[in-house]
């Protein structure tokens, strides 16, 4: 059975029935999440012909639990399924359970949950990344063909990295946001992470499209993702971003250079590009981001729905005490921050400053698409780090980021594919950034890459 | 020698179906908290979409009142915490609002921008009670310029505001139930001297109240800065049981609302061609009528403001001087009698044509008007055609000269004394002879003509 | 950017966020700390840079849609009496 959970899944669709399939995953479920911890809830009467799923937490459902992995959402139920749900329900998915992440979807490792850490498969001492780790984690082990997670600066990208399967982000307005539990409004996507390229464009197509109950939604046609990913690399043009490798050194540096050998020696252009801004990408995501969600969390406030503080007496307690208890504390301190960027006398030098830095970068991205189809950097500066190595300096864990955040903020579609492996066994992983709705051109190039290392194949 | 500055900021609740940002039916009266879903409840996940006939009716305002309607307009996020602000924020406009610049009554309107409304607190004991059924309900606020001099002018001011509101359907003007809500800013300074500081005078929701409140405010004002003191830049309540307006909060507490745009909304867009379209559609308004009446009928400017009291009078008054081709006498009617009526019995049956053909008969002199003034409650009631009433009670008038001389040839024959008594210089017994006229006709002569006959036979 | 404990105390009031001294302490140390990363900003060039889009909102007929069953409100609400939400009695008013 494990086996069959190792092959991808339309090849394992083709050995078994639908209903033994999905057994196969409830019971790898129950076999492997003790350790692991990728689950916060598993709905064992799960039913669907079609794909068995996992959904991150913050994505709401009518038949289970959404907590945001947050104390401040115990109890909470929501009366309406996101619309990614529906969609997945109406094409028969089987909708497995939730998985963990960083409270409010803000952290780089899953430290941050209410509910306890999620572990690295690869090595069970190591974070599994964040904010996506659950879902990320629950592909690695081989729990689940797909899970769905989401992106703000990384967060689906930066845990498929560190767990060495693909995880993808597409073009903002892409996937609906109508029912993402909102951390960056401007920022926001759900993501895919499934073990191959092939299945991460299949489960792109069953999401993807224009829907007007989100007005960020776009119009712009679904592409047949899957369709070109034989095309190969021949003649392609990829930019390495000088930016991001100037200060990579040791492993991680061989392996993406290793990288961009196989792509050469598939065909493919590679040269150097400079995007001069990218490396106040992280300086604009945090001002940016925490500043959205300082107003985006303001609605849990003890009134309508979650926790609310037992010790409140005035109003005044209601807010501050149930907030206080039910916000975690990498929460509290980027509440912090957005409150503070977006406050009076500040707002200038921090908010709108940083949002004309994005224009900038906007532009400076822009300029590189005109000469390369897509750019290239390592998707992460590091692969797995201890669990506790990084939660004691909340800047070295934001830092993170430094490879994904461009994307979110330009709003591009982006890919980390697995690499390889560091001397100590954690997986390495490359990223590949596509111009806005250029998907299908993503998957392509990843395909081909992967097509030629097949890592995804490696066992624990 | 003082003088006093006042501007009004009005809020309108827009006459649509739906609330601003969500499908939940905008009903009065509903039990609480029925009228609700995610969106307007501030649930996670869920996200505003606009309402193309809130747009449209606020472009109607502003076109009303002459403003500029800008192309492009954002959604701002005004962020503060209150039971009845779901999600923590309001979605208004800050910086770039829908329009600006026009004026009503010569006073200048500053701004009018789109937002929602919030839920409604019902304090109990305790406690205070939460209806989310109002929140998101569309408003235009609308904020004029400090050009008002007085609280009469702000009365002036308002009664156009909000029948112009009234005639471009934009709002139905109930002030009682909160469809309208206006909130003044009171200064006061001497002659040759700078500006003074001006406090807020909050939800003054009748026009009896704003009179009063501000003929207090600036009274109170006066008496403080004429002791020595000074006014404090702060937000006050009008209590309409003790005529005084008193202290609410300090502006120092003054809220930072940390405004930035709206991430989950894209700019709104507004082609020429919308407005265009908008602006044809426009009604005839108030000030344009009275305008006209003036010119065009004679009438007296404050005629003319009675007639365009409503619409819908000044649609009726329109309709039965064009029927009947004597604006003057159906100005009459309407002011003196079709306003009695529907203020008595809250409606007037008698239609537009019905009036004109009253008008007519007294024209043609069929009848006279004491005859008119006796059938007219009737046919208000009834909505009869006054043709047929008059018929059916032979009411008609005699109008023929002959008849007429015949019975006055009578009259002259059986009253000899009188008239010998008349042609000798008693020409007050005038009076009796023409009653004995009348009495012979049985009322039913036309009194001028009678009067008319009579006075020649008599020889006088 | 340095923040100290009474600008901390300031924001977290802001907040709505029931710091007590030590934890406001803490938090100005790291808020400090992020922020003098962020203040690199200062430094580039954003002359002509402005964050626009290019989109327009797109805009929703009205017509109502049906509401929610109040039973979800009323399942998810930590207080609630007679179809209400209860909270402590608010003082002062707005």
């Amino acid at each position: 059975m494990s086996e069959l959970l190792a092959l991808p899944w339309h090849e394992a669709r083709a050995e078994v029935s639908p209903r033994e399939y999905l057994d196969a995953c409830l019971d790898a479920i129950a076999a492997r999440d003790g350790a692991i911890r990728a689950f916060l809830h598993v709905n064992r009467d799960a039913a669907g012909d079609g794909l068995p799923i996992a959904v991150k937490d913050n994505i709401v459902t009518t038949d289970m639990p959404t907590t945001c992995a947050s104390r401040i959402l115990s109890g909470f139920r929501s009366p309406f399924d996101a619309t990614v749900i529906s969609r997945l329900r109406a094409q028969n998915a089987a909708i497995v359970g939730k998985t963990n992440l960083d409270e409010f979807a803000m952290g780089s490792s899953t430290e941050h949950s209410a509910f306890g850490v999620t572990r690295n498969p690869w090595n069970l001492d190591c974070v599994a990344g964040g904010s996506s780790g659950g879902s990320a984690a629950a592909v690695a082990a081989r729990m689940v063909p797909a899970a769905l997670g989401s992106e703000t600066g990384g967060s689906v990208r930066q845990p498929a990295a560190l767990c060495g399967v693909v995880g993808v982000k597409p073009t903002y307005g892409r996937v609906s946001r109508y029912g993402l539990v909102a951390f960056a409004s401007g920022l926001d996507q759900i993501g895919v992470v499934t073990k191959t390229v092939r299945e991460s464009a299949d489960v792109l197509g069953m999401i993807a499209g224009h829907d007007p109950m989100d007005s960020t939604s776009s119009t712009h046609p679904v592409d047949d993702y899957a369709s070109e990913l034989e095309e190969g690399v021949r003649g392609l043009r990829f930019g390495v971003v000088r930016e991001a490798i100037e200060q990579l050194t040791g492993e991680v540096r061989e392996n993406f250079d290793a990288a961009l050998a196989v792509l050469r020696g598939a065909g493919a252009a590679v040269e150097e590009v400079s995007v001069p801004s990218i490396s106040y990408a992280i300086a604009v995501y945090y001002i940016v981001a925490n500043a959205e969600a300082s107003a985006n969390l303001s609605r849990f406030d003890g009134i309508r729905y979650g926790h609310r503080s037992s010790s409140a007496r005035t109003l005044e307690d209601v807010y501050a005490d149930s907030r206080a208890e039910g916000f975690g504390a990498e929460v509290k301190r980027r509440i912090m921050l957005g409150t503070f960027a977006l406050s009076s006398g500040y707002y200038d030098a921090y908010y709108g400053r940083a949002q004309r830095v994005r224009a900038r970068l906007r532009h400076d991205f822009s300029e590189a698409f005109r000469k390369f189809d897509f750019l290239l950097t390592p998707t992460t500066p590091e692969p797995a780090f201890p669990v506790g190595a990084k939660t004691g300096d909340p800047l070295s864990m934001y830092l993170s980021d430094i490879f994904t955040a461009p994307a979110n903020l330009v709003g591009i579609p982006a890919i980390a594919v697995p690499s390889g492996f560091a001397r100590n066994g954690l997986p390495l992983s490359l990223q590949i950034m596509a111009p806005h709705f250029a998907e299908k051109a993503m998957f392509r190039a990843a395909a081909a890459y992967e097509r030629e290392t097949q890592f995804w194949r490696e066992k624990r | 020698m003082w003088n006093a500055v006042i501007g009004l900021e009005v809020h309108a609740r827009l006459q649509t179906r739906t609330k601003i940002f969500c499908g939940c039916a905008v009903s009065f009266g509903a039990p609480p908290n029925t009228q609700v879903c995610p969106t307007c409840l501030g649930y996670p996940g869920a996200l505003p979409v606009l309402n193309r006939e809130a747009v449209e009716l606020a472009i109607r305002m502003a076109i009303a009142t002459g403003c500029t309607i800008h192309h492009r307009s954002i959604f701002a996020r005004k962020n503060y915490f209150y039971p009845d602000l779901p999600k923590g924020y309001q979605i208004s406009q800050f910086d770039e609002p829908l329009a600006t610049g026009g004026s009503v009554n010569g006073i200048r309107i500053r701004r009018i921008h789109m937002e929602e409304d919030a839920g409604k607190l019902i304090h109990h004991g305790d406690a205070s009670h939460v209806d989310l059924n109002r929140a998101g309900t569309p408003l235009i606020e609308i904020v004029s310029e400090p050009d008002i001099r007085s609280a009469a002018e702000a009365d002036a001011y308002l009664t156009r505001l909000r029948q112009t509101l009234m005639y471009a359907g934009v709002c139905d003007g109930n002030m009682e139930e909160g469809s309208l809500r206006c909130d003044a800013n009171v200064s006061v300074h001497r002659e040759g001297e700078p500006l003074g500081t001006r406090t807020e005078v909050k939800n003054v929701n009748s026009f009896r109240f704003l009179r009063a409140a501000i003929d207090f405010e600036i009274a109170r004002q006066i008496q403080v800065l004429e002791a020595g003191g000074t006014i404090v830049q702060e937000t006050r309540l009008f209590d309409p049981n003790s005529g005084e307006t008193r202290v609410m909060r300090s502006k120092e507490e003054a809220h930072d609302y940390r405004y930035f745009p709206d991430p989950d909304l894209l700019p709104l867009e507004i082609e020429e061609e919308w407005i265009d379209d908008v602006r044809t559609a426009l009604p005839e308004l108030p000030a344009a009528r009275v305008a006209r009446y003036q010119n065009e009928h004679g009438l007296s400017a404050t005629d003319a403001e009675i007639l365009v009291t409503s619409r819908e009078i000044a649609e009726y008054f329109d309709a039965a001087a064009a029927a009947s081709g004597n604006a003057r006498a159906a100005a009459n009617w309407v002011r003196n009698d079709v306003l009695r009526i529907q203020n008595e019995r809250g409606a007037c049956r008698l239609s537009a044509e019905g009036l004109a053909q009253l008008i007519r008969l007294i024209d043609a002199g069929t009848i006279g008007s004491k005859a008119a003034k006796e059938i007219f409650d009737e046919i208000a009631t009834t909505g009869e055609d006054p043709r047929a009433v008059v018929e059916r009670k032979g009411l008609a008038q005699v109008s023929d000269p002959a008849v007429i001389r015949e019975a006055a040839a009578k009259v002259i024959e059986r009253n000899t004394t009188q008239v010998e008594q008349y042609r000798a210089g008693k020409t007050q017994i005038f009076g009796f002879l023409v009653g004995q006229l009348m009495k012979e006709t049985r009322g039913k002569a036309n009194a001028e003509m009678a009067n008319a006959i009579l006075k020649e036979m008599l020889g006088g | 950017m340095n923040i100290d404990r009474e600008e901390a105390r300031r924001i977290a009031e802001l907040a709505r966020l029931d710091l007590d001294d030590d934890a406001l302490v803490r938090m100005a140390a790291e808020m400090t700390k992020i922020l003098t990363y962020i203040d690199q900003l200062r430094e580039v060039d954003v002359e002509g840079f402005e964050e626009h889009t290019a989109e327009a909102t797109p805009l929703r007929d009205d017509e109502p849609r049906p509401s929610l069953d109040r039973s979800s409100a009323e399942r998810n609400a930590p207080q609630w009496t007679g179809g209400f939400f209860v909270v402590p009695k608010v003082i002062g008013g707005e």
